[in-house]
């Protein structure tokens, strides 16, 4: 055999390899939503790995019989805030930290790195007691905030790494043209440093949409519910079938994975930059 | 920015408080919204209600295995409803924090105080009376005579071992299971009642009053290795939630299940042409116990509108509404109700299930005696050791000595 | 001029230091206060002090060490789990062929899916009766017969030791990726001189290459299992019979199934106090790290 050969034999093994884990990785997908499709009852033995037909029915009942729809404008509204809440802290804080190397700054660097690191179990006890004397228990704004708090760190760091890589250079120019030190910020370094941005708004949005600890916990009235509370309610009740618990997943799933596909780009080339970084 | 950032979150906050801001509305919990015919019951009487009073109620299902904690959360969190439901074992925590109102003036008010079951002294502390029995149903047997008949066996067992040979005969001449219970690990509160109906039913308990920890005590481990034997011997399926075991029965293919009048509810509106088939009936074990899990009606203290909660409070029991719970459910409301002689000519096991649960008292079956207030963390524990016993990591004399140990030690560090 | 205070940094990092102080700094203070108090969730305004008595009990309680067995075994299988996903992943999207990144998404993407829906999914997948999961490992031959994976104390770990590794390899492999692109060719191509096979290579070139990028990756997974809730929560709320109740979960069950404020926070200031010593750990050898560069 020749060597040549002998290399594209295994590179086609390798690939061959590579597409089988993939269709492992990918398979749990595969199965949640063929099972909010199937026309077919779900609960065969052995299952159809193929569905045997395509229907929505399951989608229209969860909406018609639960509060999807409510549940679905609520996570939103965390979702949306806790994005807007933790861009805008983050853009400022994170060009601090930059931009400004004094003691403050370096305390703050080694706090933001902790506070990362806490145990979200023990948190929320006390939370849980501070939320309600101070009337943020059971609002979905209350949550959005806390959920910001926890997403900060990491947005931060990130923006961080987005201001450190461009030129001061670039904003002395501009304040040197009569922008203040701010001005300059806003007018020249963030449009600079869009791609970052765009991931902090996706990875905060996402984090808020995601999120189910604390929703459990500083939640309590049905009506206030986020999706990932709803939807943990019907295991365990058995009014619900399977195929509808997996339709209810498939739309809890959906717009993560969109917002996660539009900037996933960036978002691996800023997360594993920090990472190696440190 | 800052200026968006403030302008943003008042409108957030603005259109959360326009929603707020209803007429009274009436939040009530429970895990009954969703049951079958007895969440048509209380939506039916809350409509009622709603359209007489004027006033608005928020029904809010909660599951029945999460329920302790999500309203105990709520209550603590200060997220406080008006009225709700509570398993009887509830309710001493829910006493002894101050957390509920007293409702002797709303009985007096609602003229139904003479009406209500003895078991109101569950709810009642130093002479107040913190809740309302909603219902006080028996858990028992429920039988399928037919499937006993193919087997041979014409006479209900009416000791563990007549009920151990009819479930062989039934296994082996039919093959379908002789004895079923719930025993879904995810689901504890089921797996703890069904070994109290066991453990009462041999004449002991996991503890007792003075807070003695009785876990091993040698009638629990027949007891428990009586459930064993039948789980070991293939006679009762392993693993099955409560609610699939319930189908199976529906589906013929379960002859004997320790149960409340709930089942026979479910057969007669499922299937109704099964009812001639089944019965209600004593439980085989050495006492016979028929333990209650039973639930009240409670007002928190702090409930944001108590006296329209004591307005619906008073609907759900008058006696229209309580006569449709024992006539329409077939369940035992928390009232005294005298039944039509021809609805008891109709449902003949009706008024055998009264008589089963006056003769044989159970008690409480949820709460252990002495730890009242830690419930819920008892039970938890208790559940642990029966898991490792029935999926046979441990024997019935083992497990059992093992959470004697636990449970000593636990009683330490409270 | 230079004695001037500069207000500026301290305006924008303002609203973060608020924030972290009221959600997590003072939560944190506030919990390790709670561990002296003798507290039920009911009244835990009311609560009496006890001093280290909650410690006492918690060091005689066999369920707490139970619990601490059950995080260092989940946290070592789903670390190992994890990282040698990402690491075999890595080094296959680490070779050049058509599709790389269709195919790097597809082993991103579990990732992106929230936690509770990873969990649904795997809790149909096992289902005793209907699972697919079952299907498929009767079908290859792994087991016998269908299994009923989260009711049984010794099967619900390594589902959830699966689980956790499906959805937390991607973050591995991303960073692993990172690091396999920093180790030079030339290192490769000076090893192929000297006669080396892939397996010398990977061993004398590869792993030394990702040194500092496994210590940190390394500590920041443990990390991250000790703290999880979400997922193990939602998929078996620690049982059966306490087998996947890690220090995270038993804290959140003692404070809120069983109602006792002042004992979890006990339980809570232990897992702290361990996070803490793992976190030094991470820091120096992030310090260390950068140093280097």
């Amino acid at each position: 055999m020749t060597p040549a050969r002998k290399k594209s034999i295994l590179n086609g093994f390798w690939f061959v390899l590579t597409l089988v884990c993939a269709a492992i990785v990918f398979f749990p997908y595969y199965w949640m939503f063929v099972s909010s499709v199937e026309t077919d009852s779900i609960f065969t033995w052995p299952p159809h790995l193929i569905p045997s037909g395509f229907s929505l029915e399951s989608y229209w009942t969860i909406f018609e019989e639960r509060d999807i729809g409510r549940w679905l404008l609520n996570t939103l509204i965390v979702a949306g805030s806790t994005s807007l809440f933790s861009t805008i802290i983050a853009i400022n804080a994170a060009y601090a930290l930059s931009r400004f190397k004094t003691t403050t700054t370096s305390v703050f660097t080694v706090i933001i790195l902790f506070s990362q690191l806490l145990p979200a179990a023990l948190i929320v006890v006390p939370l849980f007691v501070i939320f309600q004397q101070i009337g943020l228990y059971n609002s979905l704004v209350g949550l959005a905030i806390a959920d910001t708090a926890f997403i900060l760190p990491l947005a931060i760091w990130l923006l961080k790494g987005f201001f450190d890589q461009i030129p001061v250079e670039i904003e002395q120019q501009a304040m040197i043209d009569g922008c203040s030190q701010l001005g300059a910020f806003y007018r020249v370094i963030l449009p600079l440093s869009l791609p970052g941005l765009v991931v902090v708004v996706a990875m905060s949005f996402i984090s808020g949409w995601d999120e189910f600890f604390l929703a459990r916990t500083l939640i309590a009235s049905q009506d206030q519910w986020v999706l990932s509370v709803g939807l943990t309610s019907f295991r365990g009740e058995y009014t619900l079938d399977w195929s509808q618990m997996m339709a209810a997943a498939v739309i809890f799933a959906l717009p993560a994975l969109a917002f996660f596909l539009v900037v996933q780009r960036y978002l691996v080339a800023g997360l594993s930059a920090g990472a190696v970084k440190g | 920015m800052k200026r968006i950032l403030l302008s943003a979150a008042a409108t957030v906050t603005l259109s959360l408080c326009i929603g707020a801001a209803e007429a009274q509305t009436l939040s009530v919990p429970s895990w009954m919204w969703e049951e079958g015919n007895v969440g048509v019951w209380f939506k039916t009487n809350t409509a009622q209600f709603e359209a007489a009073e004027g006033i608005k109620v928020t029904p809010t299902q909660i599951p029945s295995a999460d329920f302790e904690k999500v309203v105990t959360t709520q209550i603590a969190g200060g997220a406080v409803p008006d009225l709700m439901t509570a398993f009887t074992s509830m309710l001493p925590p829910l006493i002894d924090a101050g957390t509920l109102a007293p409702l002797d003036q709303c009985i007096a008010d609602g003229g139904f105080g003479d009406r209500l079951l003895p078991s109101v002294s569950f709810a009642q502390v130093d002479g107040k009376t913190y809740g309302v029995p909603l219902t006080m149903s028996p858990w028992s047997v429920v039988v399928n005579k037919k499937l006993l008949a193919d087997a041979g066996i014409t006479e209900m067992p009416k000791t563990v071992e007549e009920l151990y040979a009819a479930a062989k005969a039934v296994k082996e001449k039919t093959g379908a299971y002789g004895y079923a219970f719930g025993n879904d690990m995810a689901a504890p509160l089921h797996v703890y009642i069904n070994s109290m109906q066991w453990v009462l039913g041999f004449g002991s308990d996991w503890s007792q009053p003075d807070g003695t920890i009785t876990a091993n005590a040698p009638k629990n481990i027949e007891a428990i290795g009586w459930i064993k034997r039948f789980m070991d011997e293939g006679l009762a399926p392993v693993g099955l939630g409560v609610i699939q075991a319930r189908d199976l029965f529906l589906d013929d293919k379960v002859a004997i299940m320790f149960e409340g009048p709930w089942l026979m509810t479910q057969v007669a509106s499922q299937k109704p042409e099964m009812m001639a088939d089944i019965d209600f009936e004593i439980v085989p074990t050495p006492t016979h116990a028929a333990i209650t899990g039973g639930a009240f009606y409670v007002i928190p203290a702090k409930s944001p509108n108590p006296e329209a909660a004591c307005k619906l409070l008073t609907a759900y029991l008058s006696e229209d509404a309580q006569r449709n719970w024992l006539e329409g459910l077939l369940q035992i409301p928390g009232t005294k109700v005298q039944a039509s002689p021809e609805f008891l000519a109709k449902n003949a096991w009706v008024g055998k299930m009264a008589d089963i649960a006056a003769q044989y008292p159970g008690g409480i079956g949820y709460a252990p005696p002495g730890y009242l207030i830690q419930a819920a963390e008892f039970r938890q524990m208790v559940v642990d050791a029966l898991s490792e016993i029935y999926s046979g990591k441990t024997s019935v004399e083992d497990g059992l000595n093992g959470l004697q140990g636990k449970l000593e030690n636990w009683k330490a560090t409270l | 001029m230079t004695q001037r205070i500069n207000w500026l940094p301290i305006w924008l990092l303002g609203p973060v230091a608020i924030l972290l102080a009221v959600i997590l700094i003072w939560p944190i203070v506030q919990g390790v206060a709670l561990s002296f108090f003798n507290t039920r969730i009911l009244n835990y305004s009311a609560g009496k002090f006890i001093g280290l008595a909650n410690f006492n009990a918690l060091f005689q309680d066999e369920y707490f060490w139970n619990s601490l067995r059950v995080t260092a075994i989940y946290g070592a299988a789903s670390v190992i789990c994890t990282y040698a996903l990402g690491l075999g992943f890595a080094l296959l999207l680490n070779r050049d062929f058509k599709g790389r990144g269709f195919i790097r998404t597809i082993f991103i993407l579990p990732w992106a899916i929230p936690e509770v829906v990873a969990v649904l999914i795997f809790a149909w997948m096992l289902d005793p009766q209907f699972g697919v999961g079952n299907y498929l490992l009767v079908m290859i031959g792994v087991i016998e017969q269908p299994q009923a994976w989260l009711s049984q104390s010794h099967l619900a770990l390594p589902a959830l030791v699966v689980l956790t590794a499906w959805q937390q390899f991607p973050l591995a492999m991303l960073i692993l990726l990172a690091g396999l692109q920093t180790i030079p060719e030339e290192q490769y191509e000076a090893a192929r001189m000297d006669g080396a096979g892939a397996w010398t290579r990977f061993v004398h070139v590869t792993l030394p290459g990702l040194r500092s990028v496994n210590v940190i990756l390394i500590l920041l997974l443990i990390l991250n299992s000790f703290r999880r809730v979400t997922m193990i929560y939602a998929m078996t709320r620690g049982g059966p019979a306490r087998s996947t109740e890690t220090l995270s979960v038993l804290t959140y069950n003692t404070a809120f199934e069983y109602q006792r404020v002042g004992y979890a926070a006990a339980v809570g200031t232990v897992l702290l106090l361990i996070l803490l010593a793992f976190s030094l750990v991470y820091f120096w050898s992030i310090m260390r790290s950068n140093q280097a560069k």
